[in-house]
Parts: C-alpha cells; structure tokens; sequence
C-alpha cells in the first residue's frame, strides 16, 4: 500500500515529529476519509490487542502520538460542519488545521476568539494538548470547546457536551489523544475583530514588576527575554472592532516573532552560538538591541501567528499567574548559572482559568513559561535544570512539549487527575489508546 | 414526429397538413373565426410534459410561468405527477398565483419594488406560498424599508452560473454577483442575522447550457456541446460548494437548477433538488435547435391573409410578435404553416402587417389562415387573450392569458 500524506510520516515508513524529538514506526498507516473508516480501524486495532493513535499536526515535541501499531491521520476530515449563528458556535470536522480556520470563519463573520503563535495545528491536536495562546480573558482552545464526538475503541461514537456523557466530555476536552478518535468539535467562536499589535523593548525588571496588572489591561500580552540581557520584547495585541482599518506589517519588517525567534536570521546567529558559545552573551545582547518599537494592525488570526521556520526544541510550564515573578526570577538565575549558553528568547504568556480537567489552566489563572532550544544544540541537561524550577512552584507541563513527568507528580498538580483517569479507563479498557509515553504519563 | 423545419419529410407533411386541417376544422366547428387566433395543441403538450419529466429523471420540474403566462396552463400542468411549484417572474404576480391557490411559488429574480414588497409583507397566504429570490444585502434592506417590522418572509439566494474558462470571459447571463460558496454564505449570514427572514433555497441559472441550442452541425455546434460539457462540470462543483456552505447554517428546502435545455446534466447533480422548465412544454421557435431533445410544438398564432402583394407574396394581419434577447433573425416568429413561407428579405415581420412569400403563398386565399410558432417564451399570451385549447379534432377549452386577466406584470 502506497503511504498516505500522513504528516511526519517519510517514505521508508518512519514517523517523526516536527521536532524530531519523537520517532516510530507504525504498522500501519491511514487517512480514512469517514467516520465508518475510522469505527472499522479503531475496532480491528482494538480487536487485535494492538494500538492506534492518530497524529494531527505532528507538531508536539512529546511522544504523545508515536505508535508501533496504527497511525491515523484525520486530515481528511476538515471543514466546518455546522455554524449556529444566534451562539457562534461551529462545529468543525476535528482534523481542521488552525490554519484553515481563518479562511473557513470568514464568510460567516466568525474568528476564533484567541491563538498562540502558529497555525499548523490540527484542532483536535490543539485541544488534546490544551494548547493556548495569551490573554487572561482568554482561555487556551480547549476552554472553548463546546462539544464534541468521538469514536471509542468499542467502535462506538459517542456525542458529548456539559450536558451530553458529560464526564466523557470533560476528560476529552483535554484528552491527550488517550480516549478515542474525535471526528467532531464545536467552538464558541466570537465576531471577526482586528488586533492592534506594538512590540516593543523595555527593561526587563519593569515588564516583570507590571505583567501581572498589565496582562488584566491589555487584550493580549506576551513578552520576550533573550538570555543573558535586562530586555524584554513586549508583545501588546489590543482588540479592534472588524471595521478598523487595516495597516498590515510591511514585508521586509517582520521582526521579533518571525525573523529574530523564527527563522532564517535568528538560524544563523544559533548556529554561531552553538558553535562557540561563548559568542551567545554579545550576540543577545545584540539582537535585543537591534529591537525596535513597532505596530500594525491587521485581521486576527494574522497577528496572532508568525512563521517559525527554525527547528527547536521546546519546554513549556504554567504556574499560577501571581507567582510568576518569583518563578521568572528563579528560572533566570538558573538559566545564566547553567554551564550551556542559551540563545533562543524565553517566551512569557498567560491565560485566564477554564473549567477543563487537564487543561494547564484548569481552575488557575496561569502565566507560562517557555523555553527553547535550537534543534542542533543538546538540550538534556538545560531542560532538567529549567524543570526542577517549574516542578518546585507546581508547575503544570505543557502536555505538547517536553517534560519528564509521571503520573504522581502529575496527579499532585491536577486535582481532577484520577477523574480522568477513570474516564479514560471506562472508555479504552484495553488500553488501544495508549503508547509508551501515555503509559508514563498516565501510570497506566 | 412532426417538424416544422423544411427537412420534414413526405410523410411528416401529410401528417402535419392533416393537423392543420384539423385545427382549421376544429377553430370552425367552435366558431373561432377571429384572427389572431391562439391554439395550444393539448396532445402535444402532454407528450412535451411527459418527455420534461423523463428527463428530469425523478427531480421534480419547478414550471416557469414567463414561458406560459396562462393561468390555467400552469395549473393544468401542476396537477401532473413529476412537476410542482411555480417560478414566478415577479412579486406582484407571485402573489397573485398564490391568492389564486398556488401554494408554492419561488420568484426567479430579485424585486425592489417597494409597495410589491409591502404587499407580499402583509399578505397572509402570500408569505406562506411565496419565496423572494435575493443575491445582494440592498435588498434585504429594501424590504425592511417597504414593510419594516414585516412578519418572517421567505428567502432564496440566486447564484451566479456563468462560465468563465479564462479571465475575463463570461459565457451565459450576467445575474447573481454571487459566484462562490463564500459568496453565497456571506449573503446567507445577513439573512439568518434578520430574525424575520427564512433562508429556504438556492438558485442557480445555467443558461448557456439550459437556453443555447446546441444541435449545430459543424465547427459551431462541437463548440457549444464542449463549452456546454466544460460549464456543466463547473456549476456541478460550484453548486454542491455552495449548497455545502448553506448546510452549515439552514437545511434548505429546495436547491434549484437549470432550464428546459439543462434537464440531463441538471438533474443528475446530486446537490439539486428540483429543476425548472416552462419553454419545453410549448416548444417554441427557438427550441428547435437542440440534439439531445426536441419537443413539439404546441402553441400557435393564426394571422388572416389580408392582401396579395404578387402572384407569390401573401400579406397576414400582424406578425411581430418578436422575443426579448439580443435582436436578430432567431427572435422572429417562424411561420409554421403552410409549409415554406418566408418574410421578405427586406421586410421583416411588422407590428400591423407581414408579407410573406414563398409557393404556398400561391395557394392561400384572403382570408385564410397562416399559423406561427413564437420564437421564444410567453410572446403569444402577451398579445392574445384567450388560447383555444385543441384536442383530438376539437377545441375543449378556451384559456385565459395573463393579459386577459388583466395582468401585465412584465
Ligand atoms: C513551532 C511550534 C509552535 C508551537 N506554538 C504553540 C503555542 O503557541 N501554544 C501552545 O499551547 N502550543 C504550541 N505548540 C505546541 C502545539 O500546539 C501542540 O503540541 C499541539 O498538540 C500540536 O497539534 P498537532 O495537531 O500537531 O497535534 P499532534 O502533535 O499531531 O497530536 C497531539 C495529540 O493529539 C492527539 N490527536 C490528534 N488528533 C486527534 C484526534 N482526531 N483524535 C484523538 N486524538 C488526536 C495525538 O494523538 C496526540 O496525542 C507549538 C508547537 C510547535 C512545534
């Protein structure tokens, strides 16, 4: 059988994340095209003893969606199934990329209400790992779920909402791909609005000292720190009404979030300073100097996503929003201690509570904190010096990037930990769902 | 079959010149002996409705009243199993049909009429029966000025079905500006935001397949049927993209397609869910020109010869019956009857009188009748008031026109 575009998937039949941070070889591959398929490949999996995951965007730095048995890929299923206009709530196929999003809301009137800095996601990707973006009257993608379906490996689809196998429902909002297959998720989506967007450059301590107060006035903030330098690049995105007018990004401008964390430029001064790292330091201090204050304006799902064309590896945990100065403080004393010297800027976000169980803001405002490694440098040992930090304030890992966690640790920092557990157990017994890294995280 | 073309042959001739007789007998036996005369063939009728509903394969036929504008035509033919609804021209005589007991009747083009819009706003019956046909924001904003508060109207959208192979090149009729299914959805958000506006369909026109003869030999005619296949695959994308797009917001009611000339490719889209035709059940002039159908020609204008110019050139009382569309030679009336007149080259058929010439114009006397198809849709009932109903040797019934009934809507 001819490979399917399964994404990661290359010709020889090996599967790799974005990242390259994960790997498998799965027996078998598949991009049904409807959900008799999906019932008919999940049953067999089940049947047999073996297992089945399905990748979306393969854009998680865990192993979350490896598997020796059956690799599925729901990119067929995209689109919008249905719009419900007096809520705004869509119903999208759940193999819909992010990507598409904006295009397929916009004869509706519909965007999405908040995003985080790319668009390669599937959606089903997006909320399996409670993936978010910045905004304390936000929620990450998960928070917005309204409803969904999914197929269990009974072979069953099940419809699920707060009202509808509502444990069912909670536990697959954020479901780390461990329940079933989900065929179908409806969003509360918002009007289409525009977004004002200034970066600027200003002393770290002062961005630190505000962020709590600042991330209540602005819409949208987030802030950069490039290692080794006092500066923070101060991302503000303020929410205009549809019929602002638009003043785009000129081409050759793209700055911080595109050319300098994302691509091509920035590749050229990680290569140096993996090479000889002792140039990192100055070179920073360069690049945080060469920031200048800019701002546009342009359609919301344009702003919210920026190109990142270099590969890294990515760590990211959230604590509670008011610790976040503490924890930063911690995290930077650690970082500049830390034998490797660090190119790649922290990222700093934050996002409302949501009611999810898994969700990393389950019942906590929460700030996250990001760190990165150029995918050519080792980033081991840096990684376990950033977690130790994360883990002594409660942190909660980003189920989509590395971390090391297991399931005591995890059940510590989650108070609805074994409620998911059992709902998971009561939907896959057999365990088609799991994988090596689930069976860790999850002490299963 | 009989054929009006001069290719008809021996038998078809003597076939046709025994109808003629009998229409002549027929028009005399019930004392007709008026010209203009207007004769609707029932049996040919009949067959013509039969063959739309074989080829429309199980869809049911939306019937265009502007092909017929004969009350009682459009009744006759909605009592046939295979047809159901009406499509209307405008809103002043959609609302007529519906007080008269046309329960459904969807108005093929858009209206800004305002005190037509107040009409159908109050009209009871008429909300319940009639649909507007809308494709721009303006004029659900017209209807909310004519009748503002208006209790729920119903709604379809028209989209474009033009072809367009390259840039800058449009074949078929300029109507909808909506030509994609974000086009279309856009439009159906701004009727689902007013609470008192029902989405219930959509509609889309191929004209250039459904009203282009394509039976041409030659260069010309292998042209047609390719443009013809090449639009067709295209509206069948666009219409299931659209229908698609309004499925996330309502479930419509009907999805309508195509014309007397489309019925084959029309109806085999899965996303269409009726079709529509009127000019296939009269079979006028310009429906001669088809390959994959040919319907008999049904409905007759009988002219008086009036004058004898020259040993062959006859002149009959009226004639310019000419059709809408870009004028040219195909929007004349075709003299059906006898066999092989022709208008004067020079002279074409005038608004009081028509010279015709021809051999058989030596044998026709002052006061005989020529017989005329029209070229295209409702020119006849236009200028007749009443339409002699013949069936088998006799004239059964005596229907009204829409001018008889004292409706010039258009
Ligand atoms: C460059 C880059 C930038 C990123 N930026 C952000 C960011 O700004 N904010 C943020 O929060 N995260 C970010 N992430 C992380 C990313 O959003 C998550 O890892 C997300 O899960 C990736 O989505 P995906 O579609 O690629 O899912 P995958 O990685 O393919 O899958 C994720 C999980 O979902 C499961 N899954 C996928 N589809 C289904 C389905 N139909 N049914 C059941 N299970 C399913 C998989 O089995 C797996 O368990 C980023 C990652 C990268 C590489």
């Amino acid at each position: 059988m001819r490979n399917p575009r399964i994404p990661g998937l290359s010709k020889s039949g090996t599967w790799r994340n974005w990242a390259s941070s994960a790997m498998a070889t799965p027996d078998t591959v598949a991009m049904p095209r409807d959900e008799a398929e999906v019932m008919e490949l999940l049953g067999a999996a089940n049947d047999t003893g073996s297992t089945l995951k399905v990748v979306g965007g393969a854009h998680s730095f865990t192993p979350l969606a490896a598997t020796s048995g059956t690799l599925l890929s729901l990119d067929h299923f995209s689109g919008i199934i249905r719009v419900d206009l007096p809520t705004n709530q869509v119903r999208f196929r759940a193999g819909t990329r992010l990507r598409d999003i904006g295009r397929l809301l916009e004869p509706y009137g519909l965007a999405l209400a908040n995003m985080g800095d790319i668009d390669h996601q599937s959606l089903a990707g997006a909320i399996n790992t409670s993936t978010h973006g910045t905004g304390l009257a936000f929620t990450g993608f998960s928070g917005a779920v309204t409803a969904l379906r999914i197929i269990l490996p009974d072979g069953e689809a099940r419809e699920c909402s707060p009202t509808l196998n509502p444990g069912l429902f909670q536990a697959a909002r954020v479901g780390l791909g461990a329940l079933g297959v989900l065929t179908e998720i409806t969003l509360q989506c918002v009007p289409r609005f525009k977004l004002h967007a200034r970066e600027e450059p200003e002393p770290l301590a002062g961005m630190l000292e505000s962020f709590v107060d600042r991330v209540v006035l602005s819409d949208h903030l987030e802030f950069y720190w490039f290692p080794y330098t006092d500066t923070a690049l101060a991302k503000t995105n303020m929410r205009l009404p549809d019929d602002a007018p638009l003043d785009p990004v000129p081409w050759h401008g793209r700055l911080i979030s595109d050319e300098l964390v994302g691509n091509a430029a920035f590749a050229a001064l990680c290569q140096v300073g993996a090479k000889i790292p002792a140039t990192v330091p100055p070179i920073n201090k360069l690049a945080a100097k060469a920031l200048a204050v800019r701002s546009y304006t342009d359609q919301s799902e344009r702003v919210f996503v920026a190109p990142r064309r270099v590969r890294f590896r990515e760590m990211e945990y959230s604590v509670e929003l008011a610790a976040l100065p503490e924890v930063f403080a911690a995290v930077r004393t650690a970082l500049e201690s830390h034998p490797q010297k660090i190119s790649f800027p922290l990222e700093v976000r934050a996002t409302g509570a949501d009611d999810t169980w898994l969700g990393t803001a389950s019942g906590r405002q929460s700030a996250y904190i990001a760190v990165h490694r150029y995918a050519g440098e080792p980033s081991r040992e840096f990684f376990q010096a950033m977690e130790q930090v994360f883990v002594h304030y409660g942190g909660r890992p980003h189920w989509g990037k590395l971390h090391t966690r297991d399931s005591s640790y995890l059940s510590s920092v989650y108070p609805r930990f074994d409620e998911f557990l059992a709902q998971r157990d009561a939907a896959d017994p057999q365990g088609t769902m799991l994988n090596e890294h689930l069976r860790h995280i999850l002490g299963r | 079959m009989f054929n009006a073309k001069p290719t008809a042959n021996r038998a078809g001739e003597l076939a046709a010149d025994a109808r003629f007789a009998a229409y002549d007998e027929a028009l005399a036996e019930a004392n007709l002996v008026s010209r203009p005369v207007g004769l609707l063939d029932l049996e040919h009728f009949e067959a013509n409705a039969k063959d739309l509903v074989q080829r429309a394969t199980g869809k049911p036929i939306r019937v265009a009243s502007k092909s017929l504008r004969i009350r009682r035509a459009l009744e006759h033919t909605l009592g046939k199993p295979g047809f159901s609804g009406v499509l209307a021209f405008t809103v002043p005589e959609a609302i007529w049909l519906a007080e008269s007991g046309i329960g459904d009747v969807v108005v093929g083009y858009p209206c800004a009429d305002a005190s037509a819009l107040q009409a159908l706003a109050s009209s009871d019956v008429a909300r319940e029966a009639v649909t507007l046909m809308v494709d721009d924001i303006e004029q659900l904003d017209l209807l909310e000025r004519a009748a503002p508060g208006h209790p729920p109207v119903r709604v379809a959208i028209d989209m474009d079905a033009s072809y367009r192979p390259v840039r800058g090149v449009t074949i078929g009729a300029a109507r909808s500006p909506l030509r994609s299914a974000a086009d279309v959805t856009k439009l159906a958000v701004q009727i689902l935001r007013r609470k008192n506006l029902r989405l219930v369909g959509l509609m889309a026109y191929e004209g250039q397949i459904a009203g282009v003869g394509n039976g041409e030999a030659g260069a010309k005619g292998t042209a047609v049927r390719a443009m013809q296949r090449a639009s067709a695959a295209d509206i069948r994308t666009r219409r299931a993209e659209a229908v698609a797009a309004l499925e996330t917001l309502v479930d419509l009611e009907f999805v309508n397609g195509g014309g007397t000339g489309s019925l084959e490719s029309t109806t085999r889209e899965s996303a269409v869910t009726e079709v529509a035709a009127g000019s296939g059940l009269v079979g006028p002039g310009l429906f001669d020109g088809y390959r994959h159908f040919r319907p008999k020609p049904a409905l007759y204008f009988g002219l008086n010869v009036v004058r004898r110019p020259g040993p062959s050139t006859v002149t009959v009382l009226g004639g310019g019956w000419v059709a809408s569309g870009p004028a040219g030679q195909d929007r004349l009336p075709t003299p059906a009857w006898p066999p092989g007149l022709k208008y004067r080259g020079t002279e074409g058929p005038g608004e009081v009188q028509t010279p015709l010439v021809g051999d058989a114009a030596r044998e026709l006397a002052l006061g005989d009748t020529v017989y005329f198809r029209h070229a295209k849709a409702g020119e006849v009932a236009e200028r007749l008031e009443e339409i002699a109903v013949y069936s088998h040797g006799h004239i059964v019934d005596s229907w009204p026109t829409y001018r008889a009934e004292g409706k010039a809507f258009l």
